[in-house]
Order: structure tokens, then C-alpha cells, then sequence
């Protein structure tokens, strides 16, 4: 009698355990699934910034036989892409590290400023805007402006929900023993003058 | 507006539609029980030791049930294991994307693949750019990406119960008529359709709703069974009880018990399927919602999903062109905007706008009442243009009649038909035509539409009375006889693709391959029957005009085929066409041959070779017969 008693009782606790543990390794696994997911949601600004930084010479090539007294936009533009292709390939090499982010975030931002201010030019010269090639490419930065946009959308929203998951309670426990670090948040823009997107109005 | 927010609440309002989806069929089961149950009870009491007028206790339902309970159990089982079978064999029913747009008539948008009549149209690139940047915003694969080049309304549809095999389409008036931010807006209202896993959901609800009519079906089916003859009612009636001379004094009220039940079952079942309808445009009208609210959560600027339906509201209004007449029934649910229908899969436009921006009215309203007056101008011209046209087809379809006249069926003589009604008469008569003799039986000359007529009712009778053996033999003596002279005549060609097809195919059915498949074979089939006209290259392109199935327009025209193995090859493969690509490629070397205003014999002969042997003989012959004049030119 007193045997089977304990018997159960070992048994009881026995399974608490594991359930106990089955419940941690579940939480733990939630952990890394949202890891990976903003990771990816990061590898996948990568791959439009790099459409980007490849487009650009295009843009540039094509306005440059019509804006020959813009030289110097020009030259800004392809240099500020050069810096934010630099600073990209950097936080690639360690994405979420805040620093890099930083780096990065201050890069794009010339960038787009830099790029905008082209498009700006481009306003100017009708014969260019009419240009069927330059419709072209300025489609395609339309389209990888947002693309960027909705890269960082769902790599913010990503990294939300990472990093909500993880400060809550019981996660938070979880997240304390296996050193699940917070994720910093993509910031677009410095101040009211950089957030202003490439005007691409035709 | 919190498009999150709003998305928890849409969802949670489905969550709580479905309970009640799964008590209709719950429900329809239960009554289906109880008629069953009722039925039996009524039998037991024809048949039974008691009577219900003298000792109800003994002879009520309940006295039934305790003394035959397997019996009560059984009906509602069963009833239960019916509703519950026909609805899982739907339920987990797939349906890829892809397939339903081809079904539609849409065309595929590649990325530099765009046909030539697009080349320079920004529009198309925008869509694929709009759509490769919303499954970048929902973290979605990219789906196919297609288009409707004949709706000039407003609209977008998506498709595919799996988001791996998932197709967005889009009509060509949204891509004419809506802005960049507008389509973006709309596609990703369609890209949350894929992402929530909306048409997996409908496909469901369906199958449920089918289930459910399958008691009505099972009702009707019992009622259709007494409309046919007095013997079929006997037949019914007498099994259980004889001819009338049992207890109940005829089979009068056994009938009665079934006319009920049936009655009854189809009654339980429509019920159910009303409710059942209900719930799933309920639940539909819930999940546009949602997919409202997505799409504002991927965009994050709900004014260009809201400025799109402001749109489609304005138009519909206005009485511009609406999409999707044809088909309505089958997509409605799948639609960005809705169609007028019974049962409103939408919600109100008004809603949707009130949910996505609560403004009123603004600047862009301006550029909108602009585009729907430059909408409904542009309606008026096309229906002006259209009154234009009409006469001018009218003409050319008399022309096409008359010219055409000569592919139908010629009248024979009686004594010749009923010779050829023999098999072995009929081979004989088939050796004589292909000798260029006049058969046994027929008086005076036979004409070349005659001799066509009366080879193929020899070929038909050959193929529904004789024996296998004698098949076979006759096809070799005709195939010898047409070798003899080393060449085919088109008469002679026409009569081998016939024996091909009905004497000497194995009988299975040919598996489908889609149009394009076979563009190359079709183009050289028409320019080989288009070689025959005075002017080849015009009848060619001619035909070309009336293909739209088999993918973005003819080749060049290609070398007519010289070798007669070679095309009687090539018409075995067009077997494999779908049915309406067989009437376009019909319609079209019709188009061919009437180009030049007159069918001579030998491309008659082609025509119905190629007709006869893809399996369209009986469409062409009603095609040509039932030639209204006004509509000749769409057949």
C-alpha cells in the first residue's frame, strides 16, 4: 500500500517534470523560430539593397547624357551608394549588433537624401523625364524604394514580436538562461530633413 | 485605423461563424435521423401487430424506438455517416491557382517575357513589381501573376487553396485605371487572401454546404424516382408489399410514407443548405474585412486600397463596364469587388471605405469622379463603335454562311442509307467511293459533299455494327485501295483520318494537354488546309485572328505538311486540345478557307478531316447548320 503510494507519487512528480521540460524546449524553440524569422526578414533588406546599389549606376547612366551640368550630383550619388553598400555588407556580417545598425541606419539615410535630391534634378529636365528608359528606372527605384520599405516593415515587425516574446513572463526565463539577445529596431531616418523619400513623380 | 486590431477582430468574428457552420450540418443531420426514424416508425406500424387508432401507448414512436433501438440508432448513424461522407469528399479537395486562371482566360505575366503587344507598357511591370514587393511586406513566396486582357472593369481575383501553388490576377481596367498605390493596395488585399488561407477556407465551407445538399439531392432522387412510368411505380411500391392485397389494404399507404420521407429529406436539406449559405458568406463577407485590414497592415496606407474601392463604388454607380458576367458564379467569392448576386459574398462597399479611411471626401475625389467620367466615355465610345460593327458583321457572316454552306452534311439518297445501315454493305460501299465508282444503290452522279456524307456513314456503320475483326479488315482494304495510286486525294485523306479515328483508336479517352502545347501542329494543320485556298498566306492569318487559346498569336506561316503520314499524325495528337480550343481551331480554318470567298471540294475535305479526326465532326455540322446571322462571327 505505502509502496504504491509512493510509486505514484515518484511517477507523478516523474511526469511533472517532463512536462515541465517539454513545456521549456517549447518555449526555447518559439525563441529561435523568431530569431531566424527576423534574421531572414533581414537577409531579405540585404537582397533589396543590393538591387538598389546595383540600379543606381543604371539611373546614373542613363540621366547622365542629359544632366552633363549635374556632375556633381552624379558623383554624390554614386559615392553615397558606395559608403551604404559598405556599411550593409558590414552589418550583414552581424545583424541586430546595435553599432552596426547605426553605421548602416546613417548611410541609407545619405543615400536617400542624396537620391532625392537627383530626382529633385530630374524635375528639371523634361526631355529626360520623357525618356522611356528613364521611366524605366525610375519605375524600378519606385519599386525598390517600397521594396526596401516593406523589407524594413516586416523585419521591424519581426523583431517586435522577438523581442516582446522574449521580455515576457515565463519566456523571459527562458530567454535569461540561453542568453537570447535583444534585437534593435531598423530606424529609417534622423531627422525631418533625411526622411523625405526620392520624389519619383512622372 | 489599427490594422492589427482590426485583423484580431475579423478573425475572431470567423472563429465564431465556424461553430455555427458545423451546427447546421449537425442540425441537418439530427433531422435527417428523425425523418429516417419517423419513416421506419411508419413502416413498423403498416406492417406491425398494433395500431396506432386503438392503443397508442403501445404504438407510439417511443414504444418503437424501445422495442427496435439497433433501428433508431441506425438512422441517426447513418444519417450522420451520410452527411459527414459527402462532405468529406470535398473537404480536403485542392485546387491549384494556376489552373483556375487558365480556366478564365487569363494570361500569365512573366518578368521579360511580356508579349510584344505590351512592349513599352509600363503598367505590366508595375504589377509584377507591385506584387514582388507585397510578398516581400506579407513574407509570402511569389505567386503567378496573371491577367485578364478582356475585363475592362475594375477587379482582382486571387486563387490556389495553397499558397505554394497560389495566382494573383488583376483585370486590364485595374491596371488602366488605378494608380500605383491603388493596385498596390488591391494586390495585397489579394495577397492576404493567400497568407489567411481564405480559398482553402471557402473550399471547406463548401465542401460543408455540399454535404448538406447532398440530403436534399438524396430526397429529390427519391421523388424523381416515382415521375417515371406507371411500371417504375410499381415496381417501387409492390416490393415491400405485393399487389395490394396486404394488411393496408394496397400499397397506398406505403407510398405515402415514401413521398413523405422524400418530401421531407429534400426539405431538411434545403433548409440546411440556406443556413449553411448563410454562415459561409458570413464568414466570406468577414474575411474581406480582414483582408482589408492586411492589406493596410502590408501597405501601411490603407488610402490606396480605400481610393480603389472609392473607385470601383463610383463606377458601379456610374454604370461602367463591370467585370465577370460570364462566370460570376464560380468566383464571385474569390473577387476584390463584388458582382450583383443573391447572397452578398461583400461586404458593402461603404463599409469597407468607412472601416479603411474614416474621412469624407478630399482632393483625391477630384481625380476619381475624373477617371470614372473618362470611364464611362470611354464605355460610350466602345458601345458606339460596337452598333458600328454590328452591321459590318452581319454582312460578313452571310458572306461566311454562304460560303461555308457547302462543309454541312449532305441529304442522300434513302436507298443508299439504307444500304450502308449493313457493315459489310457499307465497307463495300466505302471501297467504291474511295475507287471514285458510284456505289451500289445510288442513281445518277454523286457529288463530292455527298460522296464525303455518305464515306463517313459507312466509316460510322462500320464502326457501330461490325465485329472488332471485320474493323480491322476493312480499314486495311481502305488504306490499300487509298495507296494504290502511291498518293492521297483530300477525299482520300479525309476517309483515313476517319478510319483512323473510329475503326482503328483503341477508344480511351485522349489526355488533355493545354492549348499552347500544341500552337506549332495547329499552325502548320491550318496553313496545310489554307494551302488549298487561292491565297494561302491571307486564309492563314485570317484563322490566326480567331485563335486565343492557343497562347499570344501565330507562328510565321509555316510549310503546309507534304507527307499525308505526317498530318494524319498530326491530327492524332490534336486530339489531346481541350474541347473549346478544338471549336477555336474549327472556327479558325473555317476563317481559312472562307477568306477568299469560296470552299472548293478539297478543302471541304480537309476541313472535315481535320474535324472529324480530333472528335468536332457533330460541333461543325451544328455550327454550320445553326449559323444565326448576327452571330456567325463569334462562332
Amino acid at each position: 500500500m505505502s509502496i504504491n503510494v509512493a510509486l505514484v507519487s515518484l511517477l507523478v512528480v516523474l511526469g511533472l517534470i517532463v512536462a515541465l521540460v517539454a513545456w521549456a524546449v517549447g518555449l526555447y524553440n518559439g525563441l529561435v523560430v523568431l530569431k531566424n524569422r527576423f534574421k531572414n526578414a533581414f537577409s531579405q533588406i540585404d537582397v533589396q539593397l543590393r538591387r538598389r546599389y546595383d540600379l543606381i549606376p543604371n539611373l546614373v547612366e542613363t540621366a547622365k547624357g542629359y544632366l552633363a551640368h549635374e556632375r556633381e550630383t552624379l558623383t554624390a550619388v554614386i559615392e553615397a551608394r558606395n559608403q551604404a553598400a559598405g556599411a550593409a555588407k558590414a552589418l550583414a556580417a552581424a545583424p541586430g549588433d546595435p553599432t552596426a545598425v547605426k553605421a548602416f541606419s546613417a548611410a541609407e539615410s545619405g543615400l536617400a537624401g542624396v537620391l532625392s535630391r537627383l530626382m529633385l534634378v530630374v524635375e528639371r529636365y523634361p526631355e529626360l523625364k520623357a525618356d522611356k528608359q528613364m521611366a524605366r528606372v525610375s519605375e524600378e527605384l519606385t519599386s525598390t524604394e517600397n521594396r526596401i520599405a516593406f523589407a524594413r516593415q516586416a523585419y521591424n515587425d519581426a523583431v517586435t514580436e522577438y523581442n516582446t516574446k522574449r521580455e515576457l513572463f515565463p519566456t523571459s526565463i527562458v530567454a535569461g538562461m540561453f542568453n537570447f539577445a535583444p534585437a534593435s529596431l531598423l530606424e529609417s531616418t534622423t531627422s525631418e530633413a533625411q526622411r523625405e523619400a526620392p520624389q519619383v513623380k512622372f | 485605423m489599427d490594422p492589427f486590431a482590426l485583423q484580431q477582430a475579423a478573425r475572431t468574428r470567423t472563429s465564431r461563424l465556424l461553430p455555427l457552420a458545423a451546427a447546421a450540418v449537425f442540425a441537418t443531420a439530427a433531422a435527417t435521423g428523425l425523418v429516417l426514424l419517423l419513416a421506419c416508425w411508419g413502416v413498423w406500424l403498416f406492417f406491425g401487430e398494433t395500431d396506432l387508432a386503438r392503443d397508442a401507448h403501445a404504438a407510439g414512436i417511443s414504444a418503437f424506438c424501445g422495442k427496435y433501438p439497433a433501428a433508431a440508432v441506425a438512422c441517426f448513424l447513418g444519417s450522420a455517416v451520410f452527411v459527414v461522407a459527402a462532405t468529406l469528399s470535398k473537404f480536403f479537395a485542392m485546387s491549384s491557382g494556376d489552373v483556375l486562371m487558365e480556366s478564365i482566360g487569363a494570361t500569365r505575366l512573366r518578368r521579360g517575357s511580356a508579349a510584344p503587344s505590351c512592349e513599352g507598357d509600363i503598367s505590366r511591370v508595375q504589377l509584377l513589381n507591385v506584387c514582388e514587393e507585397m510578398s516581400i511586406a506579407s513574407g509570402l513566396d511569389m505567386p503567378s501573376v496573371w491577367v485578364l486582357e478582356n475585363e475592362g472593369g475594375v477587379n482582382a481575383l486571387a486563387a490556389g487553396t495553397d499558397p505554394s501553388s497560389a495566382a494573383v490576377c488583376v483585370t486590364r481596367g485595374a491596371l488602366e485605371w488605378l494608380s500605383r498605390d491603388e493596385l498596390q493596395g488591391v494586390v495585397a488585399h489579394e495577397f492576404s487572401h493567400i497568407l489567411n488561407g481564405d480559398m482553402r477556407l471557402n473550399f471547406r465551407l463548401t465542401a460543408l454546404v455540399c454535404g448538406i445538399t447532398a440530403v436534399s439531392r438524396l430526397g429529390a432522387g427519391m421523388l424523381s424516382l416515382l415521375g417515371g412510368d406507371d411500371e417504375e411505380k410499381h415496381r417501387i411500391v409492390n416490393i415491400p408489399c405485393g399487389r395490394g392485397k396486404g394488411r393496408g389494404g394496397g400499397p397506398l399507404p406505403l407510398l405515402v410514407i415514401y413521398v413523405l420521407t422524400g418530401c421531407s429529406l429534400w426539405l431538411v436539406g434545403m433548409i440546411g443548405t440556406f443556413f449553411a449559405r448563410l454562415v459561409q458568406c458570413a464568414v466570406s463577407r468577414e474575411r474581406e474585412f480582414l483582408a482589408d485590414a492586411a492589406s493596410a497592415q502590408f501597405t501601411r496606407n490603407p488610402e490606396g486600397l480605400a481610393n480603389a474601392l472609392r473607385l470601383t463604388y463610383l463606377a458601379g454607380a456610374a454604370g461602367c463596364e463591370r467585370t465577370f458576367r460570364v462566370w460570376q458564379g464560380d468566383v464571385s467569392h474569390m473577387l476584390f469587388a463584388s458582382v450583383d448576386s443573391m447572397i452578398e459574398t461583400h461586404p458593402p462597399v461603404k463599409e469597407r471605405i468607412r472601416r479603411l479611411s474614416p474621412r469624407n471626401g478630399s482632393a483625391a475625389d477630384e481625380s476619381l469622379k475624373a477617371r470614372v467620367n473618362a470611364m464611362r466615355e470611354l464605355r460610350r465610345a466602345r458601345a458606339k463603335a460596337a452598333n458600328e460593327n454590328f452591321a459590318k458583321s452581319v454582312a460578313r457572316a452571310k458572306g461566311l454562311k454562304a460560303a461555308t454552306a457547302s462543309l454541312a452534311d449532305a441529304k442522300l439518297q434513302p436507298a443508299a442509307l439504307a444500304t450502308v445501315r449493313n457493315p459489310a454493305k457499307a465497307g463495300e460501299t466505302l471501297i467504291a467511293l474511295l475507287r471514285g465508282q458510284v456505289p451500289e444503290g445510288w442513281t445518277g452522279a454523286i457529288s463530292a459533299s455527298e460522296r464525303r456524307t455518305l464515306a463517313l456513314r459507312c466509316v460510322n456503320a462500320l464502326r457501330d455494327g461490325a465485329l472488332a475483326s471485320q474493323r480491322r479488315f476493312w480499314a486495311a482494304e481502305a488504306e490499300r485501295v487509298v495507296q494504290e495510286d502511291g498518293m492521297y486525294d483530300s477525299f482520300e485523306m479525309m476517309v483515313m483520318a476517319s478510319v483512323r479515328r473510329r475503326l482503328l483508336s483503341d477508344g480511351r479517352m485522349p489526355r488533355m494537354v493545354p492549348a499552347r502545347t500544341l500552337l506549332p501542329v495547329a499552325a502548320r494543320v491550318i496553313a496545310t488546309v489554307a494551302s488549298f485556298g487561292r491565297d494561302p498566306e491571307g486564309g492563314y492569318k485570317a484563322s490566326g485572328r480567331k485563335l486565343s487559346l492557343f497562347g499570344p498569336g501565330l507562328p510565321p506561316m509555316p510549310e503546309p505538311y507534304g507527307d499525308a503520314a505526317e498530318l494524319l499524325g498530326a491530327l492524332d495528337s490534336l486530339v489531346c486540345l481541350p474541347p473549346l480550343a478544338k471549336r477555336e481551331l474549327l472556327t479558325g480554318l473555317k476563317e481559312a478557307i472562307a477568306q477568299d470567298g469560296e470552299v472548293t471540294d478539297d478543302e471541304a475535305n480537309y476541313i472535315a478531316a481535320v474535324a472529324d479526326a480530333i472528335g468536332a465532326y457533330g460541333w461543325m455540322q451544328a455550327a454550320v447548320a445553326a449559323q444565326p446571322a448576327g452571330r456567325a462571327a463569334a462562332v
